[in-house]
C-alpha cells in the first residue's frame, strides 16, 4: 500500500467522520426542536406553578470568588434582590490575593462568625466565617486558595438548602433565573440536577447587576461566540434531555441536589473542568447503583456572562475546556459502555469521545490532508469541494439552525438588525474562528495527553455592558 | 469524486440554509401576528369574561377556531387569577361558546397543550352530571405523562373534591413524578375536611412503604385523625423514613415520652426528628435527655439538639452559656458557640 492510498483512505474517513458528527448535530437539531415545543406546552399551565410560588424549595447560592474584587459586590447585590421565597448566598473567598474580602466586608458590614462548619466535603482550611448583621441570607467563608472546585466542596458543607446553586461571581442573572432553573425540581422529584441557557453578556446593558435589555457585542470577537452558544445551548445540550443523556452543566449556573452530590463525592479537585466531571460522574454514580435520576437541562435563558474579548482569553479559556472535557471523559470512563450506564453511558459519552474529543484532531489533519493534497494535485476538484461542503456549509446551516431554535423559542434578540446582524455571524464563524477554535482544542487535547499543568488563565473582565456599582447606601434604602 | 454529485450536495445544503433563514424570518413575522391575534382577542373578550355577572349580553361574539386555544389559555388564566362569583360567570360565558363541548374533544387529541387546556377547562367548569369526562379525567390520572396527570387529578378534584379523593389518594402515594408541592397546593386548596379522613385512612391502610409519602401531606388534616394514625404507625413499623415522618408530626405533650424513646435510634434522620419534637413540645426536664446528643456523631443532630435545648422552657441562656464553656466535647462546646452566635445571644 503505497503512501497516497493510505492518504486516500484517511480522506475518505475524515469525510465520513465529518458527515457523522454533522449528521448527528442535525439529529439533535431535529430533538431539541421537539423537546422546545413540548416544552413550550407543559407550560400552557404556567399560572399553576406561580400560584405555588410560596413552596419553591430553598436553595444555597454558592459563588465562588477568586480576586473578584470588581465584579463580586455588584453580583452579591444582585443577587439579593432575586425574586425567589427562601435562598441563602453563600460567597466562598478562595485566597483571593485582591481586595475580594475587603470589598465585601466594607460592602456588607461583614462579621466573623463562630459557624460549626459541617466537613462533608474534604476541602483546604477555612479561615473564617463572614455573616452580616444588614443580610441575615449572606454567609462569605474565606479559606485558603483550593480552586473553584474546593471552593465548591466549601460551599457545599456550609450550605443549609437542600439544592444548591454554583455561579460564577460575574454571572448576570433575571430576577426570575431561579425560579426557572428550580422548576424541574418541582416538577420531577427525581431531578437531582439542572443546567440552563447562558448567554453573552457583551453588548447587553445590566443595571446594579440585573440584565435591563439583551443587545449584541459589536465586536466580532464576542459577537461569533453569540452564536457558538446559540448552538453550543440550544441543540448540543437540549438535544440530550429526553434520553437523560446531558453530559455537562455549565458551571457559570447549574442547581444540583445537594446530598446526592456529597454521595458523589461532591466536586474532584484536581480537574480543571470540573463542572462537566461532576455531571458524568453524578450519571456513573446514579446509573451505577441503579437510582432513578433526572440530569434535566432547562431552555429559559437564565443566566449571561462575560465572554472574551481578546484573542488571548479566549484561547486559553477553549484550552482549558477541552482539557476539563478529556479529564470528565476519562475520569469516568467506567460510564462508557457500562451495563447500567443508559443512554449517557452508551450514546452521550460515545459521542463526546468520538465527536467532541477527537473532532479537532480529524477536524486539524482533514485541513492539511485537503489543503496539502489539493495544492500537491492528489485531492481533486471533487473531493475537496465535499471536505469544504461538509466542514463549512453544514456548519453553517446548523448555526443558522440554532438561531431559528431560539427565534421560535424565546426570541432573545428582538429586533430586526439583530437577527441580520447574527445571520452574517452565523455564516461568517465558519470562514476563520470555528477552524481557529479547533486548532486551540487540538492543543487543549495534546497538552492534556503530555500532561501539561493546566492553568486557568487570567482572563481581563471589562464589564463594560454593565452600568456602575450602586453606592452601599442606596442599595440599602432600597432594601424592604 | 464525483464533481457533479458534490456540487449537488452543495445546492441542496445551500437550499436547506435558505429554507433556515426563511424560517427565520417567517417565525419573527408568525410571531408578530399572533401577538396582534391575541391583543385583539383580549380587546374583545376581556370586557366580557371579567364583566359583571349580569352584563353578559345576549349576543356573544363567534369564537373562530383559530383563537380557540389562545381563549382557552385566556379564560383559564383568569380563573386562576381570581376567585369568588367570577368564576361562575367565566364558566356561564364558556358554556354559552360552546368551551365545554370543545374542551371535551380536546381530551382526546394529541397535542399535549391541548390536552391540559381540556384538563384545566373540564376541572374549572366542574359538571358533576358529566360522567363521560370524569371517566376519561380518572383514566388521566393514570397518564405516563407526570403533569398531566397531575392536571387532570386537580381537575377531579375542582369537579368533586369528595369523589375524587379515592382517586387521587393511590397515585399520590405511589407516583414518583407528582411533585410534592404541587399535590400539596391541591390539598390545601381542597381544605381539611375533605382531605382530612380519606387521607389519613389511606396511610393506615396502603402497604407501610407507601405511608411516608402520604404522611408528608399530613399537615392537611385534623389532629384528630391524624395522631392515632401516626401513633399506630409509628408502633407498628421499622421503617426509617416512616419513623422520621411520624415524627416530624408529634403535636402533643401527650406523647413526648414516645418521642424520648428515639432520641438514642441508631438512624441520625429519626434521631433529629426526636429532637425537633422535643424543640417544639418539650419541658425543662428534657434538658437532661437532649443534653447527651450535643456529643452526636451527626452534625445535624448536634445542631438541632443546641437548638432545642436553647428553647426549653425554664432554660435561660446564662445556662447554655455556662454549657458552652463547661462542657468536656469540643464539638458540642463549638455547637453551642454557633447556635448561641445565631440566637444573637
Amino acid at each position: 500500500m503505497n503512501v497516497v492510498t493510505v492518504a486516500n483512505i484517511f480522506g475518505w474517513a475524515a469525510l465520513a467522520y465529518l458527515v457523522g458528527i454533522n449528521a448527528v448535530y442535525l439529529v439533535l437539531n431535529v430533538v431539541s426542536f421537539v423537546v422546545l415545543r413540548r416544552h413550550k406546552q407543559r407550560g400552557t399551565l404556567g399560572p399553576l406553578s406561580t400560584r405555588f410560588s410560596s413552596l419553591e424549595v430553598p436553595v444555597s447560592l454558592l459563588i465562588p470568588a477568586y480576586n473578584e474584587e470588581h465584579t463580586v459586590v455588584a453580583t452579591v447585590r444582585s443577587l439579593l434582590q432575586l425574586n425567589y421565597s427562601h435562598f441563602e448566598i453563600v460567597v466562598i473567598n478562595d485566597g483571593s490575593s485582591d481586595r475580594t474580602l475587603n470589598r465585601l466586608k466594607e460592602a456588607f458590614d461583614l462579621q466573623v462568625f463562630p459557624e460549626v462548619v459541617r466537613r462533608r466535603l474534604a476541602t483546604e482550611p477555612i479561615r473564617a466565617v463572614y455573616r452580616s448583621p444588614i443580610y441575615p441570607e449572606l454567609k462569605v467563608i474565606d479559606k485558603h486558595n483550593g480552586g473553584k472546585a474546593d471552593a465548591l466542596n466549601a460551599g457545599i458543607n456550609t450550605a443549609q438548602y437542600p439544592l444548591y446553586c454554583a455561579l460564577d461571581a460575574d454571572g448576570v442573572l433575571r430576577p426570575d433565573s431561579l425560579q426557572s432553573i428550580t422548576r424541574p425540581f418541582l416538577d420531577d422529584p427525581l431531578t437531582v440536577a439542572a443546567g440552563g441557557i447562558i448567554r453573552i453578556a457583551n453588548g447587553c446593558d445590566v443595571v446594579n447587576g440585573w440584565l435591563v435589555r439583551t443587545g449584541l457585542p459589536r465586536r466580532p470577537l464576542p459577537m461569533l461566540q453569540v452564536v457558538e452558544y446559540c448552538r453550543a445551548f440550544l441543540f448540543g445540550r437540549l438535544g440530550w434531555n429526553p434520553v437523560n443523556g446531558l453530559l455537562v452543566i455549565s458551571g457559570a449556573f447549574g442547581v444540583f441536589h445537594k446530598e446526592t452530590v456529597i454521595e458523589a463525592g461532591g466536586y474532584r479537585r484536581n480537574t480543571i473542568g470540573e463542572d462537566m466531571e461532576l455531571v458524568v460522574r453524578l450519571h456513573r454514580f446514579l446509573g451505577g447503583a441503579g437510582r432513578p435520576y433526572r440530569i434535566v437541562f432547562a431552555p429559559e435563558p437564565v443566566c449571561w456572562t462575560e465572554a472574551p474579548e481578546s484573542i488571548g482569553a479566549l484561547r486559553t479559556q477553549r484550552i482549558r475546556w477541552q482539557r476539563g472535557l478529556c479529564e470528565s471523559l476519562w475520569l469516568n470512563r467506567q460510564l462508557l459502555f457500562s451495563r447500567r450506564g443508559g443512554w449517557a453511558g452508551w450514546v452521550a459519552f460515545p459521542f463526546a469521545l468520538l465527536f467532541e474529543c477527537l473532532s479537532p484532531v480529524v477536524e486539524a489533519l482533514g485541513w492539511v490532508y485537503f489543503g496539502a493534497g489539493f495544492l500537491a494535485g492528489f485531492v481533486g476538484w471533487g473531493f475537496a469541494l465535499a471536505f469544504l461542503i461538509v466542514n463549512i456549509g453544514f456548519g453553517t446551516l446548523l448555526s443558522v439552525s440554532s438561531l431559528l431554535l431560539d427565534e421560535i423559542s424565546y426570541h432573545t434578540y428582538p429586533r430586526f438588525r439583530q437577527i441580520l446582524a447574527l445571520l452574517v455571524a452565523a455564516t461568517v464563524e465558519n470562514l476563520g474562528y470555528r477552524q481557529m477554535t479547533a486548532y486551540w482544542r487540538l492543543v487543549g487535547l495534546v497538552h492534556w495527553i503530555a500532561g501539561t499543568k493546566a492553568h486557568w488563565g487570567d482572563m481581563k473582565r471589562t464589564a463594560e455592558w454593565s452600568s456602575p456599582l450602586p453606592s452601599p447606601q442606596a442599595s440599602t434604602t432600597n432594601r424592604t | 469524486m464525483s464533481l457533479q454529485l458534490v456540487t449537488a450536495a452543495g445546492i441542496v445544503i445551500g437550499l436547506l440554509y435558505l429554507v433556515v433563514v426563511l424560517q427565520i424570518f417567517f417565525a419573527r413575522l408568525r410571531n408578530r401576528i399572533r401577538t396582534k391575534r391575541q391583543l385583539g382577542l383580549e380587546r374583545t373578550w376581556l370586557p366580557i369574561l371579567v364583566a359583571d355577572t349580569t352584563a353578559i349580553p345576549e349576543s356573544l361574539p363567534p369564537l373562530r377556531q383559530r383563537d380557540l386555544i389562545p381563549f382557552l389559555t385566556l379564560w383559564n388564566q383568569l380563573q386562576e387569577s381570581f376567585t369568588g362569583e367570577i368564576t361562575g360567570h367565566l364558566n356561564e360565558v364558556a358554556r354559552r361558546i360552546g368551551a365545554d363541548v370543545q374542551a371535551r374533544r380536546m381530551l382526546d387529541q394529541r397535542s399535549l397543550r391541548r390536552r391540559l387546556l381540556a384538563v384545566s377547562t373540564l376541572g374549572h367548569l366542574g359538571d358533576r352530571g358529566d360522567r363521560d369526562s370524569w371517566a376519561a379525567l380518572v383514566r388521566l390520572t393514570s397518564d405516563k405523562d407526570g403533569l398531566l396527570s397531575l392536571a387532570a387529578a386537580r381537575a377531579l378534584t375542582r369537579i368533586d373534591a369528595t369523589a375524587a379523593m379515592p382517586v387521587i389518594l393511590p397515585p399520590l402515594s405511589e407516583r414518583d413524578d407528582w411533585s410534592r408541592n404541587y399535590a400539596l397546593a391541591m390539598l390545601t386548596d381542597l381544605g381539611v375536611d375533605v382531605v382530612s379522613r380519606p387521607l389519613t385512612d389511606a396511610a393506615l391502610h396502603f402497604p407501610i412503604e407507601r405511608a411516608p409519602r402520604l404522611l408528608q401531606y399530613f399537615n392537611v388534616a385534623h389532629l384528630a385523625d391524624a395522631m392515632p394514625v401516626v401513633r399506630t404507625l409509628i408502633a407498628r413499623t421499622s421503617n426509617v423514613e416512616c419513623l422520621a415522618a411520624c415524627l416530624r408530626l408529634f403535636a402533643d405533650v401527650d406523647d413526648l415520652d414516645t418521642v424520648r424513646d428515639y432520641l438514642h435510634h441508631p438512624s441520625w434522620q429519626v434521631r433529629v426528628q426526636a429532637v425537633n419534637v422535643l424543640a417544639r413540645l418539650g419541658r425543662e426536664e428534657d434538658y437532661a435527655f437532649l443534653q447527651p446528643l450535643l456529643c452526636d456523631s451527626e452534625w445535624w443532630v448536634r445542631y438541632r439538639t443546641a437548638k432545642a435545648l436553647c428553647s426549653l422552657p425554664g432554660v435561660e441562656m446564662s445556662r447554655i452559656r455556662d454549657l458552652s464553656q463547661k462542657h468536656r466535647d469540643a464539638f458540642a462546646r463549638d455547637m453551642l458557640v454557633h447556635v448561641l452566635a445565631e440566637a444573637g445571644a
